[in-house]
């Protein structure tokens, strides 16, 4: 049955023009579809302002990381000691106080890096006493741009000139500072006093200020104690000048 | 919508299917021109892929079928024709096959489409159940049945 009815509709086949007619009835609807279908349309003003959004998220981002990312540090030690962190627009990003003595960081962040430091010289828990200099460190992350720094604040900042002494730290003592947890310029100071007393520790003179160790490192002798020390505690007293009285630790005396 | 190459393509390959289906159902040229027009444009308007040429046959005869039942439903379908006339309309056919077509349109309209599917195109009763939408004890009946009458009518032994 199967081959039969197999040979009988075998004859059957769609006539020639059944197919041309359809073939063309099919390309007339293509065309007219293609026609009435609208065109396109490029979302060109989506992917521009996508982009446009991108690119600005990006800047701002760019920008908000290089502006918080310090490229030099300025450290200020006088009765007190704070450090001054500087990005690459010479603005004061981080200010870092060892003391109890609270300058109004406010008054300082994001400001010219000359006026900061003039603003904290008008602080009178910094200022300079016994006739020894405020002591004004600067590291930074390269020696050109150290110097600059420095010449900056030598030449525009005639308080600094008559009042502090400028002086670069190299990055490595500020690294080892700031794992310390002092400031840059005590550091160097204690570095220097550890070649007086070799068995002298941070612990000994963490609690002294710039201008007790600067006494310290100019006068051989005894290691002040925290009760001989005001200028850490009571800022604005220590114009007496502290050099001990003799119940501290000897150092390098037997 | 698939583009005109592919609907050439479908025509050449499936335009024999299309007609033979057409025939089973419609005695009508005009209306087989009709439904014709109809498969293919609905085959480009077809924007799912086909698994492989047969899935696409498949599912072309089962558009064709659903196109020709909704067109007998339909008012305005052309007046019908004589099965001999519909026969005729097709290309000079011999006179033993013009007896089986015959035999063939001459069954109940149930009947035909499981025979061409089954004895033509080789479907099984499983597939014939799945084109058609229908149970496949109820395609096994009508394939006896069909069988049946296409003995009584081109004689018993050479449908052995």
């Amino acid at each position: 049955m199967r081959n039969r009815i197999q040979q009988a509709f075998d004859f059957v086949h769609a006539e020639t023009d059944l197919c041309q007619n359809t073939k063309q009835y099919i390309a007339h609807e293509i065309q007219n579809r293609d026609l009435q279908r609208p065109a396109k349309r490029v979302p060109v003003l989506r992917y521009a302002v996508s982009m446009v959004c991108i690119v600005l998220v990006f800047v701002a981002f760019s920008t908000y990381q290089a502006y918080t990312t310090e490229v030099s540090a300025i450290s200020i030690d006088g009765s007190a000691s704070l450090e001054l962190g500087i990005n690459r627009f010479d603005r004061v990003v981080r200010v870092s106080q060892f003391d109890t003595m609270q300058v109004e960081e406010s008054q300082l962040l994001h400001k010219n890096y000359v006026e900061a430091v003039d603003c904290v010289m008008q602080q009178e828990i910094v200022s300079d006493a016994a006739n020894i200099p405020i002591q004004i460190g600067v590291t930074a992350d390269s020696a050109k741009h150290g110097q600059q720094i420095l010449a900056c604040l030598s030449t525009e900042s005639p308080d600094i000139t008559t009042h502090a002494h400028c002086y670069e730290v190299s990055p490595e003592i500020a690294e080892q500072a700031t794992q310390a947890g002092i400031s840059m310029g005590k550091y160097k100071i204690y570095l220097q006093l550890q070649e007086q007393y070799p068995d002298l520790a941070l612990s000994d003179i963490s609690h002294l200020c710039m201008q007790d160790l600067m006494a310290m490192l100019y006068t051989e002798g005894e290691i002040p104690t925290s009760t001989d020390m005001q200028c850490n505690s009571n800022m604005g007293h220590h114009e007496n000048g502290h050099r001990g009285n003799g119940m501290g630790k000897q150092y390098g005396k037997s | 919508m698939r583009s005109e190459e592919e609907a050439n393509r479908a025509i050449d390959l499936y335009a024999d299917t299309v007609r033979r289906i057409g025939m089973v159902y419609l005695k009508s040229y005009a209306d087989m021109e009709d439904i014709f027009q109809t498969v293919f444009l609905k085959y480009i308007l077809h924007d799912e892929d086909f698994l492989n040429e047969t899935h696409e046959k498949a599912w072309l005869i089962r558009v064709t079928i659903n196109a020709c039942k909704d067109f007998r439903k339909s008012f305005f379908r052309s007046r019908t024709v004589s099965i001999e006339e519909a026969i005729q309309q097709s290309a000079p056919i011999e006179p033993e096959a013009k007896e089986v077509l015959s035999a063939v349109l001459a069954l109940p309209k149930k009947y035909k489409d499981v025979v061409y599917l089954h004895y033509y195109e080789g479907y099984t009763a499983v597939e014939i159940g799945k084109i058609l939408g229908k149970n496949v004890n109820t395609v096994y009946t009508l394939l006896a049945r069909a069988k049946k009458q296409l003995k009584d009518i081109l004689g018993g032994e050479q449908f052995a």
